[in-house]
C-alpha cells in the first residue's frame, strides 16, 4: 500500500457480497428456474476417438416431454469455439476427439425425460486408433487429430551459449519432471439459463469469465448477430480458469433459439469432470549448471505439454512454461523448447498459475538440488540469483514496475521457521513411540508471475459511474466475482475517490448490456486493471459533480470540495448534496474511465492440491469422475498458514495494489516436495505425490 | 404421485411430488427456496445440507417419500435461529466467504454441530465440518467464522 491515510482503502472491510452470500438470497446462474422452462442436457461422445457415421434422434424424440434433439445439423454458423483457435465444435460433425465432445442436445420438460431420451439417442461410430502418448503426437508417422496435425503450438528461444556455460561451471543437475492433469473442482457445475423475447435478442445469465467474449463466440458459432446476445454473468461458484473457456453458453442460446422457451443447462458433476478443461500434464526436463559460489550459468529446458484434443488456451499456456522456466532468477546462458500438443486425453486449458505452476515445480525442485551439491543454504543460493527491478532476464522479459522478490527473499531468511530449521526438524527425533515413525521437513521454493495478459495483447479495462437522484451512484463494471473479492476491492477504490460510503455504491457486474468491456477474469489482472479504471472513472465523476454544482452556486469548479456524498465550496456557505446535483443536473451525471496496463514486458505471474490430486486417464476415459474418487483436500487437510506480506507498491496501480491471486498459489507444491525430501531424503520428481507412493519410496530405501 | 406433508423454516407445506424426487430439487424447484445448493448430486460435496429434525443431512440423499411429518430447515430459515444468525454473521465478518457457493451447506453443517457441541474444539470443528467441501478458502476462515460465534453465542 502506498504510504497515506485512507477511510475505505486497505482497510478489513466486509464483502459486499457476502450477507446475500450467507443467507442464500444470492443467485447464481445454477440458481435461475422459470415456469415453463426446457431443461437441456447433452449427449457425449461414447468412444475418446472416432467417427460417427450417423446419428439417429427419431426415438428420443418420441419419448413424451421431449421438446427437441438437436445435432450439428441444426446449427447454421461455423460450429466451432476456441478462445486462441476455433477447433472445438458445439455438436460433433463426423468425429470425435474425446469422451467430453458434445454429439447431440435434448430439450425436454423435466432434467429426467431429458436424461432418459439422451439413451435413446443412436449414434452409429467406427472406432478410431488411439493418440494418448503425447510424445508420440511428435511422430511423424502418429495419427493426425486435426487436419493442421497435432502440434498446437511449439516455442523455441536461446540466449548465450549453453555449451559453453555448462563446460565452465562447477555443478550440473539434470531431471526429468512430470506433473498430472488436475481438476479445477469449482463447487458450483457449468450452468446457466437463456430467454429469447419476440424481437430475436437473446438473454443468457451463466456461468464465465468473460462475458463479451462469450458473446462473441455464440454469435460466430452460430451465426447470429451479436448485438442481439446479450450476457450476464456477475458471479459464479469458482471458476480457477476452468469457465474461461465456453461452457454451456452457446448450447443454451441454440436450444433458447430453436424452441423458443427459456431454456436451463446445468453440467452434472461427472459431465464436468470429463467435458471441461483441467491443468495441463506437462513434463519438462531440466539440465542446469552452477558455479561453486552459487551462480547459475546455464540452463537448457525441454517441455511437452499434453493438450488434449482441442487448443483453447494451450498456446498461452505453453508461453507461460516457457517464460517462467528460469523461475524468478538471472541465468546468462538459457535454451528453451516447448511444445504443446494434441491429444485424446480430455482436454486442458486455463488453471490457475496457468503453465507457471508446472515450469515452477521443475525449477523449485533444481534450486534446491543444486544447492544441495553445493552445501548452499537454498534460500542463500536463491537470494544470489534473484531478478531485481530493472533486470532483463527469461527470455527477456524486463521488470520494470515494482518488484518485491529480493525482500520477500531477506524476509523470509530471517523467519524463525528458516533461522530454527534444525531444530524444528529435529523436535520429532525425541525417541517417544508417539514421534518414532514421524519425520518433519522444511522446504522452501519462489515463484514470479504478473499481474496482466502480456506483452502484445490489448489489456484494458472501463468502469462507468452513474449519480442516482437520491444521491447514491451505480458503479458498472464488466468483470466477473469469481470469489476472488475484487467487487469489493473495486468498490473500495470508488468509495475512496468519491468519498462515499460503500453502501451508497450499487455494484451492477458484467452485463454486454450494461457494462463496458473490461477484458478477461483471469491472469491476476482484475484488482490492479479494473481497479486503476475504477479510480479514473471515480475521479472523472468528481469533476463533473463539481461542474454541475458550479454552475448551480455561481462559483469555479476548482473551489469545490467533494466529500461524505456532498460537494461544498471552500468557505463551507455553499453545499449542494449528490441529491441535489443529480436534480440539478441538466443531463445524467455519468463518467467513465479506462485503464491500458502499461506495455512493458512485466512479468507475469492452488498450491496444496497440486501436490496429491489428479485426474486419472485410462485409454482416454476418466476413471475418477466424482468427489469421492477425484479427492480435494477437505477440512482436515486444511493447513495452518501464516502470511508474512512484503509490500512494495505498484505505482501504477490503483493505491498502489496488484492483484495476489496465482502467484502465491504455484510455489506451495514444489516448497512440499523440498520438505519432503528434507524429511526423508526422497526426491519426488513426479506429482502427484500420494501416502502410498512415499511408503513405496521408503520400502525401495529400506 | 404421492402427497407430502412437512415443515420448511417452521411453515407446513404440502407438495405432489414423485417418491423418489430428492428433496434438494423439491426445495429449488418446487419451493423455490435456491439457497440449498448442488456440488454433485451424490452426497459427497455437503453443499446441499440442510437440517432434518435437527440433524445435518445432504439432501441430495433424501427422498420425498421420507419426508412426511417431518421438519426442515434451510439456510434461509437461518437468521430467525440464534445460533444460525451468530453463525452467518460471524461468517461473514472472519472473512468466510469467497464464491460462496459451499457456505450455506457449512452454516447448516456448523449449525447442527454446535447445537450439539456449543464449545467444540478446533479438532471437533474440523471434524463437524469434514463433510462439507470448500475450494477457494482453505478452511481456514471458515474454522476463524465458526470460533468467532461459539464466542459470540458464550457470552
Amino acid at each position: 500500500m502506498i504510504v497515506g491515510k485512507y477511510k475505505y482503502v486497505g482497510k478489513r472491510i466486509t464483502r459486499i457480497d457476502a450477507r446475500p452470500k450467507v443467507d442464500g438470497s444470492l443467485k447464481y446462474p445454477s440458481d435461475l428456474y422459470e415456469n415453463g422452462m426446457v431443461w437441456g442436457r447433452v449427449l457425449r461422445a461414447k468412444y475418446p476417438h472416432a467417427k460417427i457415421r450417423s446419428i439417429d434422434t427419431a426415438e428420443a424424440l418420441r419419448l413424451p416431454g421431449v421438446v427437441t434433439v438437436l445435432t450439428h445439423k441444426d446449427i447454421r454458423g461455423i460450429n466451432r469455439f476456441g478462445i486462441e483457435r476455433q477447433d472445438q465444435p458445439v455438436l460433433a460433425e463426423d468425429r470425435v476427439r474425446y469422451v467430453g465432445d458434445a454429439v447431440a442436445l435434448v430439450g425436454a420438460e423435466t432434467k429426467e425425460i431429458a436424461e432418459e431420451a439422451l439413451d435413446l439417442i443412436k449414434v452409429d461410430y467406427e472406432p478410431l486408433p488411439l493418440l494418448t502418448d503425447p510424445r508420440d503426437a511428435l511422430k511423424d508417422n502418429a495419427i493426425k487429430l486435426h487436419d493442421g496435425g497435432n502440434i498446437v503450438h511449439e516455442l523455441h528461444f536461446t540466449r548465450g551459449d549453453t555449451a559453453r556455460g555448462f563446460e565452465g561451471a562447477d555443478v550440473v543437475v539434470e531431471h526429468t519432471y512430470r506433473m498430472q492433469m488436475m481438476d479445477h473442482a469449482f463447487l458450483e457445475t457449468e450452468a446457466g439459463f437463456a430467454s429469447v423475447d419476440r424481437d430475436g435478442v437473446l438473454t443468457i445469465q451463466s456461468c464465465g469469465q468473460y462475458a463479451f467474449r462469450d458473446q462473441t463466440q455464440i454469435a460466430r458459432a452460430l451465426n447470429y448477430p451479436q448485438e442481439k446476445i446479450r450476457m450476464i454473468e456477475p458471479y459464479t461458484g469458482g471458476a480457477f480458469g476452468g469457465k474461461d473457456e465456453i461452457t454451456v453458453q452457446i448450447l443454451l442460446a441454440l436450444l433458447a433459439l430453436k424452441t423458443g422457451r427459456p431454456c436451463k443447462i446445468w453440467f452434472s458433476r461427472e459431465e464436468h469432470f470429463i467435458s471441461c478443461t483441467h491443468r495441463h500434464p506437462v513434463e519438462i526436463r531440466m539440465k542446469t549448471a552452477a558455479r561453486k559460489d552459487g551462480t547459475l550459468v546455464a540452463h537448457e529446458v525441454w517441455a511437452l505439454q499434453d493438450g488434449g484434443a482441442y487448443a483453447t488456451l494451450s498456446g498461452p499456456v505453453l508461453c507461460l512454461v516457457v517464460e517462467h522456466c528460469c523461475g524468478p532468477y538471472l541465468i546468462p546462458n538459457l535454451r528453451v523448447d516447448g511444445w504443446a500438443v494434441y491429444t485424446n486425453n480430455g482436454m486442458s486449458g486455463a488453471f490457475r498459475g496457468f503453465g507457471a505452476t508446472q515450469a515452477h515445480v521443475a525449477m523449485e525442485s533444481q534450486m534446491n538440488i543444486i544447492a544441495e551439491k553445493l552445501g548452499m543454504d537454498p534460500l542463500q543460493l536463491r537470494l544470489k540469483n534473484a531478478i531485481r527491478r530493472g533486470d532483463t532476464f527469461g527470455i527477456g522479459q524486463e521488470m520494470v514496475l515494482a518488484f518485491g522478490f529480493d525482500a520477500s527473499l531477506e524476509r523470509a531468511l530471517a523467519h524463525p521457521v528458516w533461522r530454527d530449521r534444525e531444530k524444528i526438524r529435529r523436535a520429532l527425533d525425541d525417541g517417544t513411540v508417539k514421534n518414532r515413525w514421524k519425520r518433519r521437513g522444511i522446504g522452501v521454493a519462489c515463484s514470479i508471475q504478473g499481474s496482466g495478459l502480456g506483452k502484445g495483447l490489448p489489456d484494458y479495462a472501463a468502469t462507468t459511474i452513474e449519480l442516482n437522484r437520491d444521491g447514491t451512484v451505480n458503479l458498472y463494471q464488466g468483470t466477473i466475482e469469481i470469489g476472488q473479492g475484487s467487487y469489493t476491492g473495486i468498490t473500495q477504490v470508488a468509495a475512496e475517490i468519491l468519498d462515499l460510503p460503500m453502501e451508497k455504491i450499487h455494484f451492477i457486474g458484467a452485463d454486454t448490456g450494461r457494462t463496458l468491456d473490461s477484458g478477461t477474469t483471469t491472469a491476476s489482472r482484475v484488482m490492479y486493471a479494473a481497479g486503476q479504471a475504477t479510480l479514473l472513472a471515480a475521479r472523472n465523476f468528481v469533476a463533473k459533480i463539481k461542474d454541475v454544482a458550479a454552475e448551480k452556486l455561481g462559483v469555479t469548479a476548482g473551489t469545490l470540495l467533494n466529500g461524505d456524498g456532498a460537494v461544498r465550496t471552500g468557505d463551507g456557505k455553499g453545499a449542494l448534496t449528490y441529491a441535489e446535483i443529480a436534480r440539478a443536473a441538466k443531463e445524467p451525471v455519468r463518467a467513465e474511465g479506462v485503464f491500458n496496463i502499461p506495455v512493458a514486458d512485466r512479468e507475469f505471474s492452488m498450491g496444496l492440491p497440486h501436490l496429491y490430486e489428479q485426474n486419472i486417464l485410462e485409454n482416454g476415459y476418466f476413471k475418477n469422475t466424482g468427489l469421492s474418487t477425484y479427492i480435494v483436500p477437505s477440512s482436515w487437510e486444511a493447513p495452518e498458514i501464516e502470511t508474512c506480506p512484503v509490500e512494495i507498491p505498484d505505482e501504477t496501480g490503483p493505491f498502489g495494489a496488484r492483484s495476489v491471486a496465482e502467484v502465491v498459489t504455484t510455489p506451495t507444491a514444489p516448497a512440499i516436495l523440498n520438505a519432503i525430501y528434507d524429511a526423508i531424503g526422497v526426491r519426488f520428481t513426479e506429482l502427484p505425490v500420494t501416502p502410498e507412493k512415499i511408503i513405496a519410496a521408503l520400502e525401495k530405501i529400506k | 404421485m404421492i402427497s407430502v406433508t412437512f415443515t420448511v423454516n417452521g411453515k407446513t407445506v404440502t407438495v405432489g411430488t414423485s417418491p423418489t424426487r430428492t428433496l434438494l430439487d423439491l426445495l429449488r424447484e418446487e419451493l423455490g427456496l435456491t439457497g440449498t445448493k448442488e456440488g454433485c448430486g451424490k452426497g459427497e460435496c455437503g453443499a446441499c445440507t440442510v437440517l432434518l429434525d435437527g440433524k445435518a443431512v445432504t439432501s441430495c440423499l433424501v427422498l420425498a417419500a421420507q419426508l412426511e411429518g417431518r421438519e426442515v430447515l434451510t439456510v434461509e430459515g437461518l437468521a430467525s435461529d440464534r445460533i444460525g444468525k451468530a453463525l452467518q454473521d460471524s461468517c461473514v465478518e472472519s472473512g468466510a466467504v469467497q464464491c460462496g457457493y459451499c457456505i450455506p451447506g457449512f452454516l447448516m453443517a456448523a449449525r447442527a454441530l454446535l447445537q450439539e457441541n456449543p464449545h467444540p474444539t478446533l479438532d471437533e470443528i474440523k471434524e463437524g465440518l469434514s463433510g462439507n467441501l470448500c475450494r477457494c478458502t482453505g478452511y481456514a476462515k471458515i474454522f476463524d467464522g465458526v470460533r468467532l460465534a461459539v464466542r459470540r453465542l458464550a457470552k
